[in-house]
């Protein structure tokens, strides 16, 4: 424990006298973006014809659910108090070798199922490889991370050769609009992913160790857990959602892409911090990010469907964003402990 | 059915014209170099493109390789992924490897055009640019390094494309259109025909327009969108290139209405867009050869070091010009389903001027 004795007298002595407010800010922090949420879908829905419909609904349910996948991913590594930046990268990487082994134009490989399980492999080992630098030699985990999104680009430019991969395994081509169950599989997907990420972080150790970590670092390692470790995990499970990410993103597309990931990790990392985790770690969690990732999804779609000029459309969503983050941040303001 | 004509004349004369400059090019290397001309072993030819993830870069990359092996000399591609310092440091380090550069290069930016060629002259190299430059500086201001700027008529592209949308929409309907980044030139110049050939008539209606930023996921979910929000009203689909008209035909096929909504992109002609105007799922793309452009800028340095080609007497319409391009339909897709082979690249740029379809306008 750092903190002063004259500290905790402080904090003790607020906490008692200001009780009240505080849990209506915690209330706040995570009811706010909820609220921010239905608030932007009613205005559509009543100022854009076209947004209220089961169609749309579902195109947004739909759209949110690769960001789902990876901001799932970004969550645990961001409430450790790391942050993951090799998103793209690594979702070239795995889609690229995803589709290079299942069956395709380019060569005569067909491991079907195993392909989709040794890409999200290679995920993994971008993120165990992250964990083991960014803890063993203690390098910042952003420059880490930023460092893997360039190898993971410029290995899957070296598999894409000079001709596009196309997929033709025909199993995973019927994915793309495919259902399982009356369910789009990607949404299947992005659900089981979710319902994963929330059971892990509610009811598992390395939920509870992952917040702790975040929480306080030195304090989590005089309490004994084995901080790196858990670390390395947590990178590891990201690494290999990006990865699932781009094998899914692929499949969508029906050929290996090496910009697959392009604009996604802007996406994931904004929607998590909407959704009200702290990027100081230790607070928030999957459903915030669930959250987070359909207020940018209705956004995007809301206004492109008001017809707004296409000039304006991106500055608007920028400054919407903008002043999301502001908002959900705005009760807790005074409690971060370092702004970064 | 004209540009096709002319590309089988082209190819006749260049059969021809190979034979004789076969001949040509072995007394060059294995004699001297008359009156100051630069010789084969002195020489670089370097390549320079923004990826080559991209397929059209990729056969601009291809195209230059054939053309540099064809006489021997060394090729060296760079690739600046999107990053103008980049581009600039690499040319330099090759400018300073000592060797003539003769500098074929598909600049990040139009502004970024005078580095690159003050950069060329001062080493007594030779340039060709492609695609965009600043409006107010031209290769004769500079001087005969800067051979010449060749682009191509974004316009015609998006004009030729979008008739043969509206033919194939029966002359009747409603159309979405997708274009590039904004801030692009061609990708406004696309869009300005596309405008254009929508004005002379009246029977399709613009139902919404909006840009997927050349990304084939933007434009996937973009269609997406749209489509829920037009329904049947949806008709056609006009892209401003392949890659975003796939991304559309994806969307248009998971709405189950692959065929009924009709689909041309204005640009690019890439192997899965000529595939997909097989299959019937896509009506339109445009051809402005990438092995053809790989290849002739490396020809007209190539001619201008040598002497071949008098650069300082050159008209101005022949060192600032369009190149001819192909619209791409059903009809003719069969002539484009295989790329070319070397032989067939190094023929086609042996007039590195024969496609010159007329100053810029």
């Amino acid at each position: 424990m750092s903190a002063t004795p004259v500290h905790d007298v402080a904090t003790l002595e607020q906490q008692s006298t200001v009780s009240r407010p505080k849990n209506n800010r915690r209330l706040l922090l995570s009811a706010g973006p909820a609220v921010a949420l239905v608030v932007l879908a009613v205005a559509f829905a009543v100022l854009t014809p076209g947004f209220a419909t089961v169609n749309n609904a579902r195109a947004i349910v739909e759209q949110a659910s690769i960001p789902l996948v990876l901001a799932m991913g970004s969550t645990l590594v961001v409430l450790l108090g790391s942050v993951d930046l090799s998103v793209e990268g690594v979702m070239a990487a795995c889609g690229l070798t995803f589709v290079l082994l299942a069956s395709n134009n380019r060569n005569d490989n067909d491991l079907g199922w195993l392909a989709f399980v040794i890409a999200i492999g290679v995920g993994a080992v971008f993120g165990v490889v992250n964990g083991l630098i960014h803890t063993r030699i203690r390098v910042p985990s952003f420059m880490v991370t930023l460092g893997t999104w360039f190898i993971g680009l410029g290995m899957a430019t070296v598999l894409f050769g000079t001709t596009t991969p196309q997929l033709q395994d025909q199993t995973f081509r019927a994915w793309a609009g495919g259902r399982w169950l009356g369910v789009p599989v990607v949404i299947v997907f992005a659900a089981l992913v979710t319902v994963g990420a929330f059971v892990v972080c509610r009811y598992s150790k390395l939920g509870r160790y992952t917040y702790a970590i975040g929480g306080d670092e030195a304090v989590s390692r005089v309490a004994g857990i084995p901080v790196n470790r858990f670390k390395v995990i947590v990178f590891c499970l990201a690494g290999a959602l990006s990865g699932l990410g781009g094998v899914l993103a692929t499949i969508r597309l029906g050929v290996g892409d090496v910009s697959v990931g392009s604009g996604q990790l802007f996406l994931t990392l904004s929607a998590v911090v909407l959704g009200g985790t702290l990027l100081s770690g230790g607070r928030g969690g999957p459903l915030h990010t669930l959250v987070g990732v359909l207020i940018l999804v209705v956004l995007g779609n809301g206004l492109l469907l008001s017809g707004a000029n296409p000039y304006v459309q991106q500055a608007a969503q920028g400054l919407v964003i903008v002043i999301a983050v502001i908002a959900t941040g705005w009760p807790v303001r005074d409690r971060l402990r370092v702004v970064k | 059915m004209s540009g096709l004509g002319r590309r089988f004349a082209a190819l006749a004369v260049a059969a021809v014209a190979t034979m004789s400059l076969g001949a040509c090019s072995s007394t060059n290397s294995g004699g001297g170099t008359a009156s100051g001309q630069v010789s084969d072993d002195d020489m670089i030819m370097v390549s320079a493109v923004r990826s080559l993830t991209n397929p059209y870069e990729a056969a601009w990359v291809e195209g230059s390789q054939a053309y540099a092996d064809s006489l021997g000399i060394d090729l060296q591609t760079i690739v600046y992924n999107g990053d103008s310092q980049s581009a600039l440091s690499q040319l330099q380090s090759v400018l300073a490897g000592g060797k003539t550069v003769l500098l074929n290069i598909n600049p990040n930016t139009t502004a970024d055009t005078p580095a690159i060629v003050n950069a060329v002259r001062a080493a007594g190299g030779y340039v060709v640019t492609q695609w965009s430059k600043p409006e107010d500086i031209n290769p004769w201001d500079v001087g005969d390094n800067w051979v010449a700027y060749v682009t191509y008529n974004g316009q015609e592209e998006g004009y030729d494309t979008t008739q043969t949308l509206i033919d194939s929409m029966g002359g009747s309907g409603g159309v979405i259109a997708l274009q590039g980044l904004l801030a692009n030139d061609i990708s406004q110049s696309r869009f300005a025909g596309f405008e254009q050939a929508l004005g002379e008539q009246s029977g399709v209606t613009l139902l919404d327009q909006q840009p997927a930023d050349f990304d084939r996921n933007k434009a996937y979910t973009t269609t997406q969108t749209l489509l829920n929000q037009y329904g049947d009203q949806v008709t056609g689909i006009w892209a401003a290139t392949d890659s975003m008209a796939l991304g559309a035909l994806q969307a248009v096929t998971e709405a189950g209405r692959a065929g009924q909504v009709k689909i041309a992109s204005a640009a690019d002609a890439t192997p899965e867009g000529l595939q997909a105007i097989q299959d019937g799922n896509m009506v339109a793309t445009y051809t402005t050869d990438p092995y053809y452009n790989g290849a002739m800028g490396l020809a007209l340095c190539y001619q201008a070091a040598t002497g071949a080609l008098d650069v300082g007497s050159l008209p101005h319409e022949d060192r600032a010009f369009y190149v001819s391009q192909t619209l791409i339909t059903a009809d003719n897709v069969a002539d484009y389903a295989t790329p070319p082979t070397a032989e067939q690249i190094v023929d086609s740029v042996q007039d590195p001027l024969g496609r010159n379809d007329g100053a810029l306008s």
